[in-house]
């Protein structure tokens, strides 16, 4: 995704050039605060924030994404559903699998495939390298210089009493994607997940190759606990709805109800009655909101919040040790969610290895035919929500993808009308440190959130 | 001296490839050359920045990047600078990739970890097209024979060298 547009412009500073200033920036003048941040920091994607205070009241508040949209949705008209988990796992490079599974469980609604036992375990086993990917990412190479005051994972792996947690982090990071790439084929966009199962399922011997590093990695995972226990958390509450799915028996990954923290419990086919995507001016990206209720939070928090006791039991061993409590209103404690979900992760992961039989056939069939199928699941940013319509012959008419990030645009912005009035008094550059830090809380994925514009050209004679 | 060679590049987006296809052409090349005359250099193509390249450094005394670049010279244009800590601007790196790490961070990453070896040079061909599909564009490919014999030359001579040789500083 953006990894080649990066390399395409290395950007070799030629000689006697200086070098481009930081772009952020903040500025007092008249009793008028600005924070402004033209590009956020480690955040995934382009995006901006613009913040005007004046007389003590945020006079303009716009979280701009100018990530250029995706157009997605288009891409996929006319194409056969087989390609659906192929092309979606391209809009994101860090969250692949959760495009690919909500695009199959919504196509095999349509196609009425009933899953194996085995696939269905497999399919866990298979978000589990994502989620161990995607938050120890997340929490140590983004979030975490936020609370020890580094402005990079760089800076802080420069400290020598933080390096080794540095190195942990490389090491799980890896331990994700070797999971990943064994069961997907690759680590980024992989191929095998397809409608009905796998094309390929690994073998046991390949699974279990990984025990070591995997049993190694669930206690690097308590480490991580105990470390996120130790940060300073800001102290900042908000009365949030929290959003995830809900499933009796395990903790939501592909499947169960969708529940909120105010009593929302709706089957996952009722998601567009509930929530509505509509387009604002100032982002590329749609906002989500919940009907007749506003803004609403999903992601680990929201996850973590909903099912506690669904957490396996190393997870619910650290949060009991570290004194961590759930349910919690304040955002920042997201990095300890996550962490708890890299336990829960890798400790459910041993356990999908350990009883791991190959599905045979790997996969599925069944003859196309017409039908629309909706599915939600949850992403690490959340859920994860995909509509198709396709025809008799299995080409898709019509799809409709609510990525985690979208559903968070409209919170995040909430967020900051709160949290702002907290701030404002500090220095300028402190003040706009803590609004992206409380930006970079929903570990926000801009690529994934901007894949739709709506153009109306109108031509008249 | 040993060398790690890092061609970083992917080949479906046509000249955004060429740093793979400089390893893979090094290669053969090396094929080429007597046993007993080769280098001891590992080669390595990556189809995009990728934390490996942090695993692939091992005890090597000399790595080699080479990507695409673009500062506005004509395509084909060949860059060589040495890298040091803060050398690279972080134009376009920070705002565009967090989850993936790009090769300013790896670098940057690579060297508060005090993984990186002493001498690190970053060898860059300017090119014209990332556009979708394989295959340069006639321009960086005409720059790869000059460029995969000056890499030959640079491993052949390495042992000899106190210093990489005509490398300009890059800051």
């Amino acid at each position: 995704m953006s990894a080649m547009a990066e390399r395409a412009q290395p950007a070799l500073q030629p000689a006697g050039q200086p070098a481009i200033l930081s772009p952020v920036g903040g500025s007092t003048a008249n009793g008028v605060k600005r924070i402004k941040v033209d590009y956020m920091a480690r955040v995934e994607g382009e995006g901006a924030l613009d913040i005007v205070v004046e007389k003590g009241a945020i006079q303009h508040l716009e979280l701009r994404i100018f990530e250029p949209p995706r157009f997605f949705e288009a891409f996929l008209r006319g194409r056969s559903y087989r390609e659906a988990p192929d092309i979606t796992a391209r809009i994101c490079g860090i969250c692949p699998v959760a495009y690919q599974m909500s695009s199959v469980h919504a196509l095999e609604k349509i196609l009425g495939i009933a899953i194996t036992p085995e696939i269905r375990a497999l399919r866990r086993l298979y978000y589990c390298a994502e989620w161990i990917e995607s938050h120890v990412l997340h929490i140590y190479l983004l979030h975490a210089p936020d609370f020890l005051g580094y402005p990079s994972a760089m800076a802080m792996a420069a400290n020598p009493a933080l390096r080794p947690a540095v190195e942990q982090a490389l090491r799980m990071k890896k331990i994700g994607n070797a999971l990943l790439a064994a069961i997907g084929g690759r680590e980024v966009h992989p191929i095998s997940p397809c409608v009905g199962g796998f094309y390929k399922a690994p073998s046991p011997r390949e699974l279990l190759a990984l025990k070591p590093e995997l049993e190694w990695g669930l206690q690097a995972a308590l480490d991580t606990v105990a470390l996120v226990a130790t940060l300073d958390y800001p102290a900042f509450e908000v009365d949030y709805e929290f959003v995830s799915l809900s499933h009796p028996d395990e903790f939501p990954m592909n499947e169960g109800r969708v529940v909120s923290s105010r009593g929302l419990n709706i089957p996952m086919e009722e998601y567009e009655s509930h929530f509505i995507e509509e387009h604002v001016a100032h982002s590329n990206a749609l906002h989500v909101y919940r009907q007749g209720h506003g803004s609403y939070h999903v992601g680990p928090l929201a996850r973590v919040n909903l099912n506690v006791e669904q957490l396996s039991p190393a997870a619910q061993r650290a949060l009991r040790e570290h004194n961590l409590v759930f349910p919690s209103n304040n955002p920042f404690m997201s990095i300890a969610a996550r962490a708890l979900e890299v336990v829960h992760a890798f400790e459910e992961a041993l356990q999908l290895i350990a009883s791991y039989r190959p599905p045979r056939p790997p996969h599925v069939d069944a003859p196309p035919r017409a039908g629309v199928g909706c599915h939600i699941t949850e992403a690490p940013r959340g859920m994860l929500y995909h509509r198709y319509r396709i025809d008799d012959a299995g080409l898709i008419q019509e799809a409709r993808i609510d990525a985690p990030t979208t559903q968070n645009l409209l919170r995040m912005e909430d967020d900051l009308r709160a949290f702002v009035p907290q701030v404002i008094d500090l220095p300028i550059e402190e003040a706009t440190w803590q609004c992206e830090q409380l930006v970079r809380n929903y570990d926000p994925c801009i690529s994934c959130a901007t894949h739709f514009l709506k153009l109306n050209i109108q031509r008249r004679p | 001296m040993t060398i790690l060679v890092v061609g970083i590049g992917n080949p479906w987006a046509s000249d955004d490839g060429v740093g793979g296809e400089a390893v893979r052409c090094l290669r053969d090349r090396l094929a080429m050359t007597p046993a007993a005359g080769r280098p001891a250099a590992r080669l390595l193509a990556l189809r995009q920045p990728d934390a490996s390249l942090l695993d692939a450094l091992g005890d090597c005394e000399r790595l080699i990047v080479v990507d695409a670049v673009r500062s506005g010279a004509p395509p084909g244009t060949r860059h060589r600078v040495a890298w040091t800590p803060g050398c690279v601007e972080e134009r376009g790196v920070a705002r565009t990739s967090s989850h993936g790490l790009g090769v300013h961070d790896l670098l940057e990453l690579a060297a508060a970890l005090g993984r990186l070896p002493a001498h690190v040079e970053l060898w860059g061909v300017e090119i014209s097209s990332t556009q979708p599909g394989q295959g340069l564009t006639p321009e960086v490919t005409r720059a790869l024979p000059a460029l995969v014999e000056s890499l030959l030359a640079v491993m052949l001579t390495a042992g000899d060298e106190a210093s990489p040789g005509e490398t300009k500083p890059g800051c």
